[in-house]
């Protein structure tokens, strides 16, 4: 049999019923998979075993301070918005021990841990999403000191991306040209069509890369039409339509950096908790803190890395006190970095328009709302 | 969007960036009550040589990491450090005692503009326990003398017993080809030389601001106290370089923790030049 | 050998840089070169304060004297800088203890004889206090700085 060509296979149409074959030939091809699925009443991303471990039939109500679960009319795999889980908790853990020292012969040994889990997939991961795995690829992969767990974390992953129907209120992608569409690095973009109809509810798959290729030859898949392409592109269209937060990029990063004394950021703290919610769910903060755990009964001292948060008191501290104290100045540099000085660091925004920031503050602070009006300059009057 | 500077200082070694190469102390020279400078030789494993600026981690077993800038380039494998006990860590550091195994992360950072320094008059201002990762600059000034114009070294500390580097300072001021100047913050029974902040012996500093390069290194206040003055002097603020300090965990741009504004000191810096850095600096709580 | 009026000395000094001609040349007529032998007085505090001197070379140790411990010295002064504030206002005393550190040649003003001057020559008058103020600014910025003990100890880093 000749080896399926991109021209052949770029395209593909599978019928709804039929996911598991995707299961299967991802499975074949040696790659569990991880997705969204729903637990303790919320979208989590955790393994799946076949289509029916996807949050089927459910949508999202997401606002700021807002997130709920709720039924769609329909039976759609991929109907929510950004999962309240993060992919990031799979390629960046929330704790890692790095290595363990022991002391032999009156020196210290280090043995270096470093967790290879393999292949794996990636299923239903959201253009922001990816977008936002390339934002953490540049900071932890392309840097002069790649970072051993996430580079064998991201290491033989293959990326089946997801473009968004349902947008929810929270999700600015569209600013943020991340989405709704599933944008550069995945291996396979699908897109969900007449989920309403359950004879015409099916998938377009797209391969975009030989891995990709591989997967999609094995799917007993028809190619898809011109038809299926218009359905494709009036889903995210519409999915465009839908969204109602904007950021305003235009010299927003200058206007930042120049607004460090706005008055808004002592506003906002105001109602900032510092509770760092926003950092945990953010799925291209990469803070973490490093430490040793030594263990006196065993012997031994681990090096453990553990995410943090610049929202904690202790983040920047240093001579006995911490360089941002306030609470103000905390939430000025979150924004600032994210908005700002991420570019000038990394050539990107550290934003990707998730919206989940928004969602899960649980005093509903609106990022999107406070730079635009830091952007604006100071106030008149 | 402003340009970063690009690092200019060697990479770390092939293993796991995040894991110490051991060393061995072999020499702890107690500068004053609460600093001791380190020599450290590898125990096989050898680090890529540090520049004048950089730092490393240095880790000791069961407490953590800490960055501490070389004090001294040995030339050879050796490792030379001057800790400041401020507790945690670095009073494990300073308890050190020859044969201990210490671990070794490094050498990171952008180190200080020697060769730009070249031609130009140099004026080096190191405050409190600054001196340590500036003694490597006068150490390649004073080796290749005649590269340079005239050089002027000023250094300010609490009390006289605070002074680091005491006999070299000494030999140092009795040079020729080296004008050293020391002002105490508060005089001591004995102390016969200046009491004052440093800005206060700069002032009666001669200097040619269109030839003169500075390098500054010293608490946050004395380092913005000192730009200042130069620059008021006529001082180019790209011509004057400072070392920035901030809490740091990896020291490899991905804990983010030493973030100031978009350079992250461990990476961008910690030496950097004052025309990037002092609206930075000047900005509460940045 | 070089011979230089007192106005001229007086132009030559980093203070008086920049006073007009006629207020240099009163300040001349109020005015003789003093020099003092390392460790020599140079001020005693709670004695009356009879003018100030302008410091034209050497080093001068201010400071207070405490009981069983000395001269405490609190600040040194340098070529170019000035001693003596006390003499602008009540009582007219000087608060501190100076002594030369080394040789110090200065420039001695009389207050007997300048302040009946600026008294009636208010401009003068206003220029000349402006650049002591000035010069107390400087101080005070310098005594701050070292109150906040920038390199003590007192906050641990404890990690």
């Amino acid at each position: 049999m000749t080896s399926p060509t991109f021209a052949e296979l770029d395209r593909v149409v599978l019928p709804a019923a039929g996911l598991d074959d995707l299961f299967d030939a991802l499975h074949a091809e040696g790659y569990p998979v991880l997705g969204p699925t729903v637990r303790d009443g919320a979208i989590v991303i955790g393994p799946l075993t076949s289509s029916d471990d996807l949050p089927r039939g459910w949508g999202d109500e997401q606002d700021a301070g807002v997130y709920r679960l709720v039924r769609r009319d329909d039976d759609a795999y991929f109907g929510f918005a950004a999962p309240a889980g993060t992919w990031k908790r799979h390629l960046f853990p929330a704790h890692s021990v790095l290595w363990r020292a022991r002391v032999v012969r009156g020196a210290p040994v280090i043995e270096e841990n470093v967790d290879h889990p393999g292949r794996r997939a990636l299923v239903g991961i959201r253009g922001c999403d990816l977008a936002a795995v390339a934002v953490q690829d540049r900071v932890l992969l392309h840097g002069t000191h790649p970072d051993p767990v996430y580079s064998a974390r991201r290491a033989d992953l293959l990326l089946v991306g997801v473009s968004c129907g349902t947008p929810a209120s929270t999700c600015f992608c569209t600013s943020m040209g991340t989405g709704p569409s599933v944008g550069g690095g995945a291996d396979i973009a699908m897109t969900e069509l007449d989920a309403e109809d359950p004879v015409r509810h099916r998938f377009l798959l797209e391969a975009r890369t030989d891995a990709g290729v591989t997967v999609v030859a094995r799917v007993a898949a028809r190619r898809a039409t011109a038809e299926d392409d218009d359905a494709a592109d009036a889903v995210v269209r519409r999915a465009g339509s839908l969204i109602t937060r904007t950021v305003d990029g235009a010299g927003l990063p200058e206007a930042l950096r120049a607004g460090a004394e706005h008055p808004r950021w002592d506003e906002v703290a105001e109602r900032c908790l510092s509770c760092g919610s926003c950092t945990m769910v953010c799925p291209t903060c990469f803070c973490t803190d490093v430490r040793d755990e030594p263990n006196v009964l065993a012997g031994t001292d681990d090096r453990v890395r553990v995410w943090a948060s610049c929202f904690e008191l202790g983040h920047s501290y240093l001579h006995g006190g911490s360089v941002r104290p306030s609470p103000s100045a905390r939430y000025r540099q979150w924004a600032t970095h994210k908005f700002s000085t991420w570019w000038d660091q990394f050539g990107t925004s550290g934003c990707v328009g998730c919206g989940r920031c928004i969602a899960w503050c649980p005093v509903g602070i609106d990022v999107t709302e406070e730079i635009r009006a830091v952007a604006a300059g100071p106030t008149e009057g | 969007m402003s340009t970063l500077v690009e690092p200019r200082g060697p990479g770390a070694s092939a293993r796991g960036s995040m894991t110490p190469v051991p060393h061995r102390v072999v020499e702890v020279v107690h500068e004053t009550r609460e600093t001791v400078t380190l020599t450290l030789e590898p125990v096989s494993d050898v680090i890529v040589a540090p520049v004048a600026g950089q730092f490393t981690m240095l880790w000791a077993w069961g407490a953590g990491e800490v960055p501490i800038s070389v004090s001294a380039l040995a030339g050879d494998d050796r490792l030379v450090h001057t800790i400041r006990d401020v507790a945690g860590v670095t009073k494990t550091l300073c308890a050190s005692r020859q044969g201990d195994v210490l671990g070794v992360r490094g050498p990171y950072g952008c180190g200080w503009g020697i060769d730009a320094a070249r031609g130009h008059d140099l004026v080096i201002v190191a405050g409190g326990i600054g001196l340590a990762p500036l003694r490597p600059v006068v150490h390649a000034v004073l080796a290749e003398r005649s590269a340079f114009g005239r050089v002027s070294l000023v250094v300010g500390a609490r009390t006289e017993q605070e002074l680091l580097f005491r006999a070299e300072l000494d030999g140092w001021w009795h040079r020729r080809d080296i004008d050293v100047r020391t002002i105490v913050d508060r005089s001591s029974p004995g102390w016969s030389g200046s009491v004052g902040v440093v800005t206060g012996e700069l002032v009666g500093l001669e200097i040619d601001p269109a030839s003169t390069r500075a390098m500054v290194c010293g608490p946050e206040v004395m380092m913005r106290v000192v730009a200042q003055h130069l620059t008021d002097r006529g001082v180019a603020a790209s011509a004057i370089e400072v070392s920035v300090e901030r809490n740091m965990q990896c020291a490899v741009k991905t804990c983010g923790h030493c973030q100031v504004g978009p350079f992250f000191a461990c990476t961008d810096g910690p030496v950097l030049p004052w025309d990037v850095v002092a609206s930075l600096l000047t900005v509460r709580e940045l | 050998m070089v011979v230089t009026t007192m106005a001229e000395e007086l132009a030559g000094h980093r203070f008086f840089r920049s006073i007009p001609v006629d207020l240099r040349d009163r300040l001349a007529g109020c005015a003789r070169n003093v020099v003092f032998a390392p460790g020599d007085r140079i001020c005693v505090e709670g004695t009356h304060a009879s003018g100030f001197f302008a410091i034209r070379t050497g080093r001068v140790n201010v400071g207070i004297y405490v009981p069983h411990q000395g001269l405490q010295v609190l600040e040194t002064r340098h070529a170019g800088d000035v001693l003596g504030f006390s003499w602008l206002f009540p009582p007219y005393r000087w608060q501190i203890d100076a002594v030369a550190g080394e040789q110090v040649r200065a420039i001695e003003l009389h207050a007997d004889c300048l302040l009946p001057y600026l008294e009636e020559h208010p401009a003068g008058g206003y220029l000349l206090v402006r650049m002591f103020a000035q010069e107390m600014e400087e101080t005070i910025q310098s005594t701050r700085l070292r109150l906040l003990d920038v390199y003590g100890r007192d906050r641990v880093h404890a990690r």
